[in-house]
């Protein structure tokens, strides 16, 4: 497999001398769906803004598809790394949708005609053509988040960050948004998101990424989330269809299923075997 | 800008369909006018005509007159003080031990007039914005080559004014839930404290998500305003009517023509 971002001997500290990364080494590889999980202050955040050059690394290197970030590629790497921000109102600032989702591609110097055809198509992706000439305060925080999204997709980056992205939405709106995340992928890109919650990791990634006080403590496989020495250090908890299966010693060789499908598979197996 | 305005600018009158760059130039031109009238006949009539068009646009008055209500607050405490601060012929006096305070006939002239020059200005503002949409003034801006930075810090102020506003609110909601008293007079130091922090609270977080918002930007490729400043393309097809400018000059020449009666001595 090919990587398309390399982190090596990571060091970020900020202007209080807060440490907040110390020496973190990453491979993500291309076309995976990346779960970076931590606590609140781990240093999440700040190591996705590398991905983005919006920081750039004091000590140690940060790759994007074999691309050095540093103070001269930054605008290069912007255009391949596209950044959803937490906060949808800190992203869009313009007065209607269609406006603010251009914002991207008009900074990347592309014709009229083209940016119109990626708007179009950013819209239609997340599924809100609808409110192409709408103002975006007048939006709910659901529709604001696509918005931000579409902001992003509209520059076509083969690489999407996004942080945090599931905070505060309704279950309707996580759910669409798992959808579009779903989509993406299929069609090649590679989603990383930062996240706390270990359900929404365990359903989603194929990839997990466990970061603890500026550090990489595990990576892997999603079995890294019902590692017990894992959970404990970094402060996190088993999945909760994990925790009910702790409940029943396994008689089995597997390992405890984590994401819904696999506890119905198994229950449907626990019940025959019981028959 | 807010629902109200909004809403009025979606209407359709002849005014509504004005040019934006007359509208606004014209709109300009009376402020600039009427305020270099001196007699109060001739800026009430000022006002008064505005009055009228606004109406014959179809803005209901009585939210307008509201929504000044909380305008003058502020030129309110500016007027207020004139008459104490100009020299002239006293009307009041009050003696308090060795320091004496008293008000002028100049100076409540000087007062009044400040007053209809705000009031007029005001209403003219209201005026553009209830009869064109935000977005098509800020297009405006932008065609009549207004520095980039202007319109866009417009914009900026417009746009997260709601997102500070939010903020507030919340933050007040979030102080009332834990006791306290909104009602409470400020002379109490307590009180006066709270204040203060909730402000000083307020200056920091815009500050940070002003950071934040920039940061956002520049992840969306943004270079600064004037490397790639215009993020929105101006159609250039779009020329300005003949009857556009015609109804312009009918705006501007009325307060004009009040300005020629009083320079002329027939008013005021």
């Amino acid at each position: 497999m090919v990587n398309c971002i390399e982190v090596r001997d990571l060091f970020f500290s900020y202007e209080d001398g807060t440490q907040a990364l110390k020496g973190i080494n990453l491979d993500i590889e291309k076309s995976t769906r990346v779960a970076i999980l931590g606590p609140n202050g781990a240093g999440k955040s700040t190591l996705l803004l590398h991905f983005n050059a919006l920081n750039l690394p004091q000590a140690g290197n940060v790759y994007v598809e074999d691309l050095e970030v540093t103070k001269k590629t930054e605008k290069l790497v912007r255009t391949k790394v596209g950044m959803v921000f937490q906060d949808p109102d800190d992203q869009i600032f313009s007065m209607t949708v269609r406006e603010d989702v251009s914002f991207g591609p008009l900074n990347m110097g592309l014709s009229p005609e083209e940016v119109q055809a990626r708007v179009d198509s950013a819209l239609k992706a997340v599924r809100i053509e609808d409110l192409a000439e709408k103002a975006p305060y007048h939006l709910s925080y659901g529709q604001k988040k696509r918005v931000a999204i579409a902001g992003v997709l509209s520059m076509s980056p083969d690489i999407i960050i996004l942080d945090e992205p599931f905070a505060y939405l309704d279950p309707r709106g996580k759910c669409s948004l798992l959808e579009i995340l779903d989509d993406l992928s299929q069609k090649g890109k590679t989603v990383v998101i930062a996240t706390h919650d270990v359900d929404l990791a365990a359903e989603w990634a194929n990839r997990i990424v466990v970061i603890q006080n500026g550090k990489v403590l595990a990576e892997g496989d999603k079995s890294i989330l019902i590692d017990p020495i894992v959970i404990e250090q970094a402060d996190l908890e088993f999945p909760t269809v994990t925790k009910i299966f702790l409940e029943f010693p396994s008689h089995e060789r597997e390992r405890f299923p984590m994401t819904i499908k696999e506890a119905i598979t198994r229950i449907k197996r626990m019940s025959n075997y019981y028959r | 800008m807010n629902n109200f305005f909004e809403q009025l600018s979606n209407k359709q009158t002849i005014i509504h369909e004005l040019d934006t760059r007359v509208k606004i130039i014209s709109v300009v031109g009376f402020i600039l006018i009427s305020s270099s009238l001196q007699s109060f006949l001739g800026l009430a009539v000022g006002a008064a005509f505005l009055m009228i068009v606004l109406k014959l646009v179809g803005t209901p008055i009585s939210p307008i007159l509201r929504r000044l209500a909380w305008i003058l607050v502020f030129g309110g405490a500016l007027i207020a003080l004139f008459p104490f601060i100009t020299p002239g012929k006293e009307i009041l006096a009050w003696q308090l031990g060795t320091l004496k305070i008293s008000a002028t006939q100049e100076g409540v002239d000087k007062a009044i007039l400040l007053f209809l020059r705000l009031l007029s200005a005001v209403l003219a503002v209201t005026l553009l914005n209830a009869t064109t949409g935000f977005r098509e003034v800020i297009n405006g801006f932008r065609k009549l080559h207004m520095p980039n930075i202007l319109v866009s810090i417009i914009e900026f102020t417009v746009r997260y004014f709601f997102v500070l506003g939010d903020e507030l609110t919340r933050m007040k909601l979030a102080r009332k839930a834990r006791g306290y008293d909104l009602n409470q007079s400020i002379i109490n130091r307590k009180a006066l404290m709270t204040i203060t922090q909730l402000i000083a609270v307020l200056f920091i977080r815009s500050m940070e998500r002003a950071e934040r918002v920039y940061c956002a930007m520049l992840a969306r490729g943004y270079g600064g305003v004037g490397s790639n400043g215009e993020h929105r393309p101006v159609k250039r097809s779009e020329r300005v009517q003949m009857a556009d400018i015609l109804w312009g000059i009918g705006f501007v020449c009325f307060t004009l023509s009040i300005k020629l009666l009083e320079a002329g001595g027939i008013i005021g």
